[in-house]
């Protein structure tokens, strides 16, 4: 699952481009040129390029998180394979991605401890709590839904390395929301308890979903450099639109009611009245929608959502329980190759 | 031979559900490492480890099937504690140790390699080719765990006394994964299983190599009391077990 | 809890290893990507398990990063590796014998590149790449059904019960406008 790159860097604090390469970056760049590691980039470019980066790659080993806790609870056996290939899908897509951001400048070590201790952020859906496995149904279908449609116009994107491994991401995305869709339908053709645990989780992740394109854009959006160097290709509100206008109706296919939701500090829902704004506008084939509670996205960003300091604890944990081992295989005894 | 006599038919049901619930409680409990392993990389490969035994596990289980007329989830998650016949080692709780996962992974997957290597040579065809192939990919598990167990023992004197520790520690529970499940005798006797009376030396020899070589010291004592083989459970397997059944539980005709 | 310093000292990062794999038996080896392991046991099993189980996989080698891109060595064959421009993967174009890296580099030039434009060569000795053969040791798992991790292994089931949920709706809808009728 993707972050959306809403990583903001103060490119006056980076250092000034000489402004003839930055002419010809520049022009290269939005001739749909790329950029490998060994390239000359401005700084801003570098810094940008690696913050987006190192926020997916958080993104996917937290993520993998509230996911994880299911696997030994998943009731049947494909479901069981198929979360476990999920998880560590991600775990892998957080690997890749690490060592994008490696390639710009900045350890291993050093972004996991960041991550630990707070200095850098996640996306923030995943400080939400799962308590069903609707929960994990939902997530799949939703989240890594959205993710796809955010990915794809990574992979359009600038930098070669991370656009490489987009694409070897979106083919596991494909997968994963595969496979959600199938586990929502599945619900949503059983039993009333199954579609009340589907409709309650659905109330609990529509919210975040739509949320998951962040906010809505600038003015001048375009002009900024995320996207004028094409690390996004597409603006935050572009992808929410298209994301409602297939989801909203296949949602509501199944039986699924699209509530407007509040919650409490704790994450779980408060209240639900049916999205009043719901409706296909003829001319423009565009869903109207209620836009997510933005007051409720930057507070849970400024890191107090209610699972925050849960999954960050428990990353900790891993890294602090694992030092041993790394410390113990650091100096390999292995150094040769072993050939067939 | 095809088709096997139906006197037969319950003795075989145990000795595959031995296997399979082996492997699923082993693949069940691996899977809690996915996402927070000491390694990224190490994460990713220990996960396909645990997909591969609950893999496993399901082709087995529909094997039972074909005797039962069930379909594995049935098979995997609708028994009474006291029908599955798994050896405790595999649910024993590890602490979330990795040297404790390693060193049960290690007891394990090798006794797992020879038990297939065994059923492979079953005068049931069905159960000899499904062996034959799953023994293929149990050797890469062997292969795995052998490395880990060799840069642990010889990686510094800090992991060398953390994973010796969990070599003994786990010792008496892997000499219980030679409990014998029942039908085990009479199918030996009817020449459908071959006679294995030198498996617990083989597996021991093969442990004693991989444990030699990583500079590591092992003691193994045969075992003598009852356990998971014949139903009785400890208190880890239930914690496990109500894991297992906990969404599945809610509605056991449901689709899932 | 979640912030202050950490409990732990940092254990010194691991060297990068680059990985290689073949899909199919007239494939050339392509790069796949990179991993962080301490020796090349831990890579060779690393990558098996990352870079070999997303599509069946023949062949697989790995080798450290900076020997790709080293103008040293000794005398011996070298694997060569060419991008051919930003954005693409390295891929496997052939073996030379060289005296050191920047050697293999300069006649993987002139042999395989010639006049053509690339972006990038790697070369390394084959002395220190670690080969894996999918034929001899397993790296992708051919015994067990493994569309679960697939796309390809959901296409079928969300289709059908797609049809079933419009057609149970269909029939909903249906009774619903004869209730209307007999009130």
């Amino acid at each position: 699952m993707s972050a959306s790159a809403n990583v903001e860097v103060d490119i006056n604090d980076c250092e000034v481009a000489d402004p003839e390469k930055l002419a010809v970056f520049e022009a290269h760049v939005a001739a749909g040129g790329l950029v490998e590691p060994n390239d000359w980039m401005p700084e801003a470019y570098r810094t940008l390029m690696l913050r987006m980066a190192e926020h997916h790659a958080n993104s996917e080993i937290v993520g993998a998180l509230p996911e994880g806790e299911w696997i030994t609870r998943a009731p049947s056996l494909l479901r069981k394979l198929a979360l476990t290939a999920k998880v560590q899908d991600e775990v892998g897509h957080g690997q890749m991605l690490y060592e994008v951001a490696q390639d710009l400048g900045k350890t291993r070590n050093a972004m996991l401890r960041d991550l630990i201790t707070g200095v850098t952020k996640y996306h923030n859906c995943f400080n939400y709590p799962c308590p069903t496995w609707a929960d994990i149904c939902m997530i799949a279908w939703l989240i890594d839904g959205a993710a796809i449609l955010n990915q794809g116009t990574l992979a359009h994107g600038s930098f070669g390395p991370y656009i490489r491994t987009m694409r070897r991401i979106n083919m596991e995305e494909a997968f994963h929301f595969k496979h959600g869709e199938d586990m929502v339908l599945t619900l949503m053709s059983g039993t009333d308890k199954q579609k009340q645990m589907a409709q309650e989780a659905f109330d609990r992740w529509w919210g975040p979903s739509i949320a998951f394109f962040g906010p809505n854009d600038r003015p001048d959006e375009r002009e900024r450099p995320a996207m004028k160097w094409r690390m996004k290709t597409a603006t935050n509100d572009e992808l929410r639109q298209k994301f409602v206008n297939r989801f909203a109706p296949a949602a509501m296919a199944t039986g699924l009611v699209i509530n407007v939701c509040e919650k409490g500090e704790d994450g779980y829902v408060t209240s639900a009245t049916p999205d009043p704004l719901l409706k296909l506008d003829e001319e423009t084939g565009n869903w109207g929608f209620t836009q997510p509670d933005w007051d409720e996205f930057f507070r849970v960003i400024r890191g107090n959502g209610p699972c925050n300091k849960e999954r960050l604890a428990l990353r900790r944990f891993s890294y602090e329980q694992g030092e041993w081992v790394r410390r113990a295989i650091l100096n390999g005894s292995t150094s040769t190759p072993n050939n067939n | 031979m095809n088709e096997l006599p139906e006197q037969l038919q319950i003795p075989m049901v145990g000795v595959l559900l031995s296997t399979a619930d082996d492997k699923l409680f082993l693949g069940h409990r691996n899977s809690d490492w996915t996402g927070i392993a000491p390694i990224l990389e190490a994460d990713i490969a220990f996960s396909s480890l645990a997909q591969d035994d609950i893999a496993h596990a399901s082709v087995i289980y529909e094997l039972v099937g074909t005797l039962t007329n069930q379909n594995a989830d049935q098979i995997a998650f609708g028994r009474n504690a006291i029908d599955y016949l798994c050896a405790d080692i595999v649910t024993k709780s590890d602490q979330f140790n990795w040297a404790s996962a390693i060193a049960r992974q290690f007891y394990c997957n090798i006794f797992d390699y020879h038990r297939l290597k065994r059923l492979s040579e079953s005068t049931w065809t069905p159960l000899a080719s499904l062996a034959k192939r799953l023994c293929d990919e149990q050797a890469i598990h062997v292969d795995h765990v052998s490395s880990w167990i060799n840069h642990l023992g010889r990686g510094n004197e800090d992991s060398k006394v953390r994973i010796q520790k969990a070599i003994d520690e786990y010792a008496p529970y892997a000499s219980m994964l030679f409990e014998a499940p029942k039908g085990l005798e009479q199918l030996r006797d009817a020449g459908i299983l071959i006679n294995n009376e030198d498996f617990y030396t083989t597996w021991k020899k093969s442990i004693e190599e991989v444990i030699q070589e990583a500079g590591l010291s092992v003691h193994i004592e045969p075992h003598t009391t009852e356990g998971g083989r014949s139903g009785v459970h400890d208190e880890d397997f239930m914690h496990s077990l109500t894991e297992l059944q906990e969404v599945f539980s809610t509605d056991p005709a449901a689709a899932w | 809890m979640t912030t202050g310093d950490l409990t732990t000292s940092e254990v010194e990062n691991f060297p990068i290893w680059e990985v290689f794999t073949q899909k199919k038996e007239n494939d050339v080896h392509v790069h796949a990507g990179s991993l962080s392991s301490p020796d090349a046991s831990f890579a060779q099993l690393f990558a098996r398990e990352h870079y070999g189980q997303d599509q069946v996989c023949i062949s697989l080698w790995v080798g450290p990063r900076e020997l790709f891109t080293s103008d040293e060595g000794e005398n011996e064959i070298y694997e060569v590796f060419v991008q051919w421009s930003a954005g693409l993967k390295h891929e496997h174009v052939g073996e030379v014998e060289a005296g050191n890296g920047k050697e293999a580099k300069d006649i993987c030039k002139e042999h395989f590149v010639g006049e053509k434009t690339f972006f990038s060569i790697w070369a390394i000795q084959n002395s220190k790449l670690t080969k894996v053969d999918g034929a001899t040791d397993m790296i992708w798992r051919a015994t067990t059904d493994q569309t679960y991790r697939l796309a390809s292994g959901y296409s079928r089931k969300v289709r059908q019960k797609w049809d079933a949920l419009r057609a149970s709706n269909a029939v909903d809808k249906y009774q619903e406008e004869d209730l209307k009728e007999t009130y």
